[in-house]
């Protein structure tokens, strides 16, 4: 996916252009910065600035026995030319903290071999490492030539291993000194230089620095709370006693250690003498898969032409043949061919397991990659901009990104792991910071504040929201705005934003090396078993110049292979040629699925099942594959911003005429009708309109990716539309082609990217429309994904005359399974035209009910296969065993029905049951009639039930039940709002299915309601959404009154009235204490 | 929830909900109900925590009409006669209804001291307590007719069960009555909610042999308890029984003095008594009575739980002293004043200890090793328990240790007898000293500003070498340590940040001072 602009929380100030001139030198070596987790208080870009605008000589990070804020404290330091010492901070089991910085590469790796160390064995965040390991690791073997030499290591307190340590690091080793005011320095100083000349140990001067400003004290003792879990109030001597531990001026700290100018000396003799720098990392990609004698180009070429051959059926298109020998000039004049070959190796591992995949973006424009099998673009139907994926310019690595069924990814990446080595191969780390709601949270914790208040205020912050609470929504939360307390929840909480909080795993980035991946970034333990983390993120590796191959999961490939298989039971082995039968190889040529589409009958479908997607559909009418592209393409921040909507609309309707201002840009907009939508046609306007060439392109993508950081778009600007007048463009086109190129700023589309997902959206449409039961099934075996619960998904299915059976353990499965149809079910035309009467029925599975174990169940079938159906509730318990409890579940679900038994009957009868199976002949429940003395369960209550413990009722839709209530009320079904004319005040309500609020609809709410008849599109503005706050936020049940909005086939009420109505379910629910 | 309440109403007051405050004031409650009859039981939920309630026997429930909610923190309108689902109260009105002019009212009676006392409650007479129970499910008229009518004269369960009808005329007009009246817990409630069962009646209607496997054995007893068919007797509540030593005697005592031998006797007493229960007094009253004249009542509070004969008459020789000496003053005025009046002398009739608060007495061993540190323990005991019942408890307090680097908020006041203390239990053995870096001064002041001259004379960093007096005395200070720097606690709105010195004149006499770093100004903490 195209990063989004806005992810970054935290955007840092631009640099001081040059380190400021000092004439006292002064080198700090011991800094803190938030990546020493809830312990530093400022960014490393904080910290970097800082010292260049003070003078310092060289400014050295040492975190908290871990390198992971060390390339954006390397970023940061190069943008200012702020000389860098890498290190860190090491606590050791049984001797204090050590400082540690290595000279040089070699050292470096020992180091990250360290690191690792003292966290593979403990868990995520834990470190653990004694001091003989430490100088065993220091010393060790592994690096040729080096021994002590290599290191600095400082020790942080005076402490009685000092010998040992003199020992193993001679010169080496120093004694940290810092004056922090807590006792007085004269006397400290002079005792601690008399115990390191006893020692003959160097004294080294540091301010031990947590912050880059004195400003930071309060957030810095927050933190130490959040960390230690109190109060503010009860920090007692946990917090620092004062705030002295920020960067300070060379002149302060000459100043402090004037009797002891030595020590500062020798901060900058080891600065001096680190000459490490994180450039001075090389990456390089496994080598193994290249067999002996081949170079790995033409092992590479091999590959590509014999994928060409059977791609286009042994006869290649001199188009792709011309295409593909292009790349291959690039990707070996930049040594990617290890990488297009690890690829290519993990997709074969996927097909050999038969998991589907495909990739996606920016790869997808490469005819290599669609020769290798990773990607399904074919290169003859769209045009590819391989520049957009490698461009020589910027010697960067490229982006592949691969999608596999999502369920079944793990084993995609335990391969990696077993093939590489742990030592090897490790998944990219994702930074974990401070959003809106956590920060809120923890420091309004932190500062005292109630559960419950933090609560209140944290649940107004919903995951858009970048920025903190305003004093309306203050207000709201029960708490005033104006409290002292509550000001400095909010200003500390803004503070907070964007600093890490802990180190997650990327969504699915490995990296993999060919030399010890754990000598170039210490890896560590995930939380999750079996995962090892690199402690780098994807900006970090991209700055180091690392690739990591994404292995995304992708619920759609999920619920396209489960269709597979439920339409041809047959392929489930393994034996068969998994290529044949792939479903992702069809032909996007059917005009009835296209028909399917144009009728926004797409719930379920890929990508196009959203409601902003379904108003666009009628409208666009795609009729060919090129036409979901565009589709997929066009609702989407970039081009609405862009106004490229309405245009691309008005043209394809011949409402507008099409028309282009030169030959040249007729081909490069020719098919978009003269509106560029997808980034590789902006990159290809500026190309052809304004002579640039196409490295430069790929810069202004870059630069229109960033612009919210700095500037560079403007340098475009006048570039682009300099370029265009010169070809002879209007002055108001060249104006508004540069608008459009910045619309995709916000969030462009690459038309690669889009084709790809296409092709999922096509195959999934088609299954949609000639397999509507196993779409069905499928889609709610593979929930949770997508936009629609499986009521809606049911419901849906049952519109397009599907039988839908309930849950049952004679017929059920674990997974939802077809079956079918008794002959004299009423299906509809278009079924029966497909199918004749045989159509296929769903039959819910066990997991959706509530709190059912797979394991227990799968037991169960296993039994019934084998032994037959079971005859009663005891029979039931007598061959599976199963628990009361699991027993009781699936009487309250109406799991018995092809026992006759009713929810009641069955749990009066699972009630008998011991919690161990009896002897037959001990039963109570057999010739038991008891049941029948029940009163039977009211019709409500029977549909409640259902959605207490399935989520989706067969029997009746709730609003249904009180809709003579509603009548009274004048509330209308959504189904009549069809009848209603544009304008006319409208009354309808439902239940909520989904709320959105898009980022480009400037805070526009989407609530879609559903009751028994259909489902209302509500559109809620800002003021009505906060005028009924709780209702619109809240609501289950919500009544809507508003006004009707008519185009073309599009209805929507614009809300001016929300009310919430909770009480009318809880008056059913009066029944039912379930439903909640 | 409680968020959106106040969000909703500004003006919601919230009180935290106190389990253990609520029994005792239902305990309290159901005492005060002994006037009716003696027996009383409380039926309550269980509470989570090992509280103890023995504990607390020697609270009493003394209502206040003007401050009803201030005794009773319960959970909105359950209290009363049927709390919950589970808190009740039952009084067995047997043979002594008769008291209060019958059944009638006695229960008009009980509802409006109730009502007085400001606590809601439903109130039902039943022939048996499950009866009664489910009784209070009724609506207020069919109470009031039942009220009428449902007394008899002979009390129930006190008849064999074989000897009653299989089904009291009264049992079977309860059947549309929700099953919750039957006193059962929520997963039975729950179930039988699942299965459609939500009255009596229905329950009934199911076949019995069926009930005990699927419902368990509860149901079925509930239903025999409501029909009478099973005795349930009554577990009345224990009275409060108040340790309470008098002794009386017909002729009047002047001196104090000569009432030794009456203490030792009442004292006597007391400890066996106490012996008995297990506990230590930390709290009792002593009062002497006197002819024509106020009794004399002395507080007696004890630092260390007490239960032997010494420490109490210890304590009662300290407060009565002071009497002693008074009274002899005041006979002498009298005489001078009233010459020949035939007012008695106000001597003491009676003398009588009460206890007012006990804790349970834990073995500890005293004396093993270090005994010398032991008796000044008790030597500091002593010394606290003879200020505080000179001068009064809440004149005489201790500082307690609370964590914080600023000297004045590194302690707070508790009053010198007490037997909680904030901080003591979370702050670590090191952290008992204000300043754990730092020699705490042996006086702690409010600050006095004085001028100082600092060496070197322009730096920030400089020593204190002379310090002037607001009275312009002038002290040269030949000896300083710091500067020990501590911010303000900010979230307090402290933002000054101070240099602590210590500093020595040439007199030895030593000083706590410190300058604040914006102002520059010093100031005098402590000597």
């Amino acid at each position: 996916m195209p990063e989004h602009p806005h992810d970054k929380l935290y955007v840092p100030p631009p640099p001081p252009i040059s380190v400021s001139p000092c004439d006292l030198a002064y080198a700090e070596l011991q800094v803190t910065t938030n990546f020493s987790f809830l312990q530093g208080a400022s960014h490393p870009e904080e910290l970097a600035h800082t010292a260049a605008r003070l003078g310092y000589r060289a400014i050295g990070v040492t975190d908290h026995n871990t390198l992971a804020g060390a390339v954006r404290m390397h970023e940061a330091a190069e943008s200012c030319g702020m000389p860098l010492v890498i290190g860190t901070r090491i606590s050791l089991t049984d001797a204090p903290d050590l400082l540690v910085w290595p000279e040089d590469r070699a050292a470096y790796a020992r180091l990250c071999r360290l690191l690792t160390l003292g966290k593979s064995r403990v868990a995520k965040g834990e470190f653990q490492l004694s001091l003989a390991e430490f100088l065993d690791g220091v010393q060790g073997p592994g690096v040729q030539g080096f021994g002590t030499q290599g290191f600095f290591v400082a020790l942080t307190r005076p402490h009685d291993t000092i010998a040992d340590l003199y020992d193993a690091l001679k010169d080496r080793l120093s004694l940290v000194l810092s004056v922090h005011y807590t006792t007085d320095h004269s006397i400290d100083l002079e005792q601690i230089s008399r115990y390191a000349a006893r020692f003959s140990v160097p004294l080294l001067a540091t301010n031990d620095v947590h912050y880059h400003d004195q400003i930071r004290r309060p957030l810095q003792d927050v933190l130490t709370c959040i960390r230690s879990g109190c109060t503010i109030h009860a920090g007692g001597h946990n917090l620092f006693p004062n705030g002295e531990r920020y960067l300070k001026s060379p002149a302060q700290m000459h100043h402090l250690f004037a009797s002891l100018p030595q020590a500062l000396r020798r901060g900058i003799d080891i600065a001096r003498a680190c000459t490490f720098k994180m450039t001075d990392l090389r990456y390089d990609y496994p080598h193994e898969l290249v067999p002996a004698g081949l170079s790995p180009i033409q092992h590479l070429r091999n590959l590509t032409i014999a994928g060409a051959l059977s791609r286009f059926d042994s006869h290649i298109p001199d188009s792709v043949r011309l295409l593909i020998e292009h790349e291959f000039k690039l990707i070996e004049q930049l040594h990617f061919e290890y990488y297009f070959l690890t690829v290519h190796d993990i997709v074969v591992f996927a097909r050999s397991r038969d998991i589907l995949c495909q990739g996606r973006g920016s790869a997808a424009n490469s005819a290599v990659c669609y020769c290798l099998g990773i990607t399904n673009v074919d290169p003859t139907q769209i045009d590819l901009l391989f520049e957009r994926f490698i461009s020589a310019a910027r010697n960067e690595p490229p982006d592949i990104d691969v999608d596999f069924e999502h369920e079944r990814r793990e084993e995609v990446l335990q391969y990696i792991y077993a093939k590489y080595g742990r030592q090897r191969s490790a998944m990219c780390a994702e930074v974990i910071s401070y959003r809106g709601r956590s920060a809120v949270r923890e420091v309004g914790k932190a500062l005292g504040l109630s559960l419950d208040q933090v609560d209140q205020m944290a649940r107004r912050l919903d995951w858009w929201h970048r920025g903190v609470l305003t004093s309306e929504q203050v207000q709201q939360a029960g708490l005033d705005p104006h409290d002292p307390t509550v000001k400095k929840v909010l200003d500390l909480a803004q503070q907070i934003l964007g600093f890490p909080r802990h180190l997650g795993q990327h969504v699915g980035g490995m990296v993999m090396t060919h030399t010890a991946l754990c000598e170039l970034v210490p890896i560590a333990n995930a939380a999750m078993e079996n995962r090892t983390v690199i402690e780098w993120d994807k900006d970090d590796i991209d700055t180091i110049g690392m690739i990591k191959v994404d292995c995304l999961g992708l619920g759609m490939l999920s619920v396209i292979s489960r269709a597979n298989h439920l339409i041809n039971p047959s392929i489930t082995g393994r034996d068969t040629a998994p290529q044949k039968a792939s479903p992702l190889a069809l032909s996007p040529t059917d005009a009835s699925v296209y028909d399917m589409i144009c009728d926004a009958d797409t719930i379920g479908v890929f990508q196009i099942e959203s409601r902003a997607q379904m108003s666009m559909l009628p409208r666009l009418k795609p009729r060919c594959f090129y036409d979901l592209v565009i589709e997929v393409a066009i609702v989407r921040p970039g081009p609405i911003q862009g106004d490229m909507v309405h245009p691309y609309l008005r043209r394809r309707c011949g409402e507008e005429s099409v028309s282009f201002p030169s030959e040249a840009l007729a081909r490069v907009l020719g098919k978009t009708l003269g509106v560029p939508l997808f980034q590789e046609q902006a990159m290809k306007v500026a190309m052809v309109g304004a002579n640039f060439s196409a490295e430069e392109a790929d810069q202004l993508r870059r630069a229109m990716a960033q612009w919210r950081k700095n500037d560079k778009i403007q340098v475009f600007k006048q570039r682009i539309i300099e370029g265009m007048l010169g070809n002879g463009y209007t002055q108001e086109f060249a104006d508004q082609c540069f608008r459009q190129i910045k619309g995709f700023c916000e969030y462009g589309f690459p038309e690669s990217h889009a084709a790809s997902f296409a092709h999922l959206v096509y195959v999934s449409a088609w299954l949609k429309r000639y397999h509507p039961a196993a779409f069905c099934a499928a889609l709610i075996n593979s929930q949770p994904m997508g936009f629609y619960a499986p009521a809606q998904l049911v419901r849906d299915a049952i519109d397009h005359g599907v039988q839908v059976r309930a849950a049952d353990i004679n017929h059920s499965d674990w997974d939802c399974t077809l079956e079918t149809p008794t002959p004299d079910a009423p299906l509809s035309p278009r079924l029966r035209a497909d199918f004749g009467s045989r159509g296929p029925a769903v039959r819910m599975g066990l997991c959706m009910l509530k709190g059912m174990k797979q394991t227990v169940i799968e037991a169960m079938i296993d039994s019934r296969n084998r032994q037959g159906n079971f005859a009663s509730i005891d029979d039931l318990q007598q061959r599976t065993r199963i628990g009361r409890t699991t027993i009781r579940q699936l009487a309250e679900a109406d799991a018995f029905g092809s026992l006759g038994l009713s929810r009641r009957k069955a749990l009066w009868n699972a009630l008998a049951l011991e919690d161990e199976a009896r002897p037959l002949a001990e039963s109570a429940t057999l010739f038991d009639d008891s049941a029948t003395l029940l009163p039977a369960m009211p019709h409500g209550q029977e549909v409640l039930t259902d959605y207490a413990t399935i989520g989706l009722s067969l029997k009746d839709h709730p609003i249904a039940l009180v809709r003579s209530e509603l009548k009274k009320a004048r509330v209308m079904t959504c189904a009549a709002l069809n009848q209603m004319s544009h304008g006319s005040r409208v009354r309808v309500a439902g239940l909520v299915l989904i709320r959105q609020r898009p980022g480009t609809a400037s805070g526009i709410v989407f609530i879609t309601l559903e009751d028994e008849t259909g489902i209302a599109n509500l559109i809620v503005r800002p003021n009505i959404f906060e005028q009924y706050n709780d209702a619109a936020r809240f609501a289950a049940v919500l009544e809507c009154e508003g006004t009707l909005e008519r185009k073309d086939k599009v209805i929507h009420v614009m809300a001016w009235k929300l009310t919430d109505l909770g009480h009318l379910t809880s008056s059913l629910a009066f029944q039912s204490r379930d439903f909640h | 929830m409680l968020a959106q309440a106040r969000a909703n109403c500004p003006l919601l007051r919230v009180v935290e909900h106190e389990p253990l405050a609520d029994r005792q004031a239902l305990l309290a409650v159901a005492r005060w109900c002994f006037r009716f009859t003696p027996i009383v039981q409380l039926d309550l939920p269980d509470l989570p925590d090992d509280a103890n309630l023995a504990h607390h026997n020697s609270l009493h429930f003394e209502p206040k009409a003007a401050h009803p909610r201030k005794q009773l923190r319960t959970r909105s309108k359950l209290l009363g006669f049927e709390l919950a689902h589970h808190t009740c109260l039952y009084l067995d009105l047997t043979g002594s209804a008769h008291l209060f002019g019958g059944a009638d009212p006695t229960i008009r009676l009980i509802q409006s001291a109730f009502r007085r006392f400001c606590i809601t409650c439903r109130i039902a007479p039943g022939l048996t307590p499950g009866h009664a129970h489910a009784l209070t499910f009724q609506t207020h008229s069919q109470i009031s007719s039942a009220l009428s009518s449902a007394l008899s004269p002979i009390p129930p369960h006190s008849i064999p069960s074989h000897r009653r009808s299989a089904q009291t005329p009264a049992a079977t007009s309860l059947n549309h009555l929700p099953v919750a009246a039957l006193r059962l817990n929520d997963l039975l409630l729950s179930t039988l909610h699942h299965l459609g069962v939500h009255t009596i009646g229905l329950l009934r209607a199911l076949p019995r042999d069926k009930l005990p496997a699927r419902l368990g054995t509860l149901a079925l007893k509930r239903l025999d308890q409501l029909d009478g068919k099973l005795a349930e007797p009554l577990t009345p509540v224990e009275p409060f029984a108040p340790i309470l030593i008098k002794r009386h005697w017909d002729f009047s005592v002047d001196s104090i003095d000569t009432l030794r031998p009456v203490f030792d006797d009442i004292l006597a007493r007391l400890t066996r008594e106490l012996h008995r229960r297990g506990r230590g007094v930390t709290h009792a009253l002593l009062t002497l009575s006197r002819h024509y004249e106020e009794p004399l009542i002395r507080d007696l509070r004890f630092a260390r739980p007490a239960s032997n004969v010494k420490d109490f008459l210890r304590l009662i020789q300290l407060s009565t002293d002071h009497f002693t000496q008074e009274t002899a003053k005041k006979k002498g005025r009298r005489t001078v004043k009233t010459n020949g009046d035939v007012i008695a002398p106000a001597g003491f009739t009676a003398a009588e200890i009460r206890v007012v608060t006990s804790v349970p007495l834990v073995q500890q061993q005293t004396q093993f090793i270090d005994t010398q540190d032991e008796d000044l323990r008790t030597a500091a005991v002593h010394l606290t328990e003879s200020l505080v019942s000179r001068l009064g408890n809440p004149s005489v307090a201790r500082a307690d240790p609370v964590e914080s680097f600023l000297p004045e908020r590194a302690w707070h006041e508790l009053p010198a007898i007490s037997h909680q203390s904030r901080a003591h239990h979370n702050l670590p053995e090191h952290a008992t000293s204000p300043l754990p870096w730092l020699d705490a001064p042996l006086r702690l002041h409010a600050p006095i500003e004085v001028r100082a001259v600092v060496s070197p004379s322009e730096d920030r960093d400089g020593k204190p070498i002379q310090i002037t007096w607001p009275s312009g005395r002038v002290t040269p200070i030949p000896h300083a340590v710091g500067p020990i720097r501590v911010s303000g606690e900010w979230w307090r709105d402290h933002t000054k940040t101070r240099d602590y010195f210590h500093i020595h004149d040439n007199q030895g006499q030593y000083y706590f001072l410190f300058r604040v770093l914006d102002s520059s100004r010093w100031f005098l903490q402590g000597q």
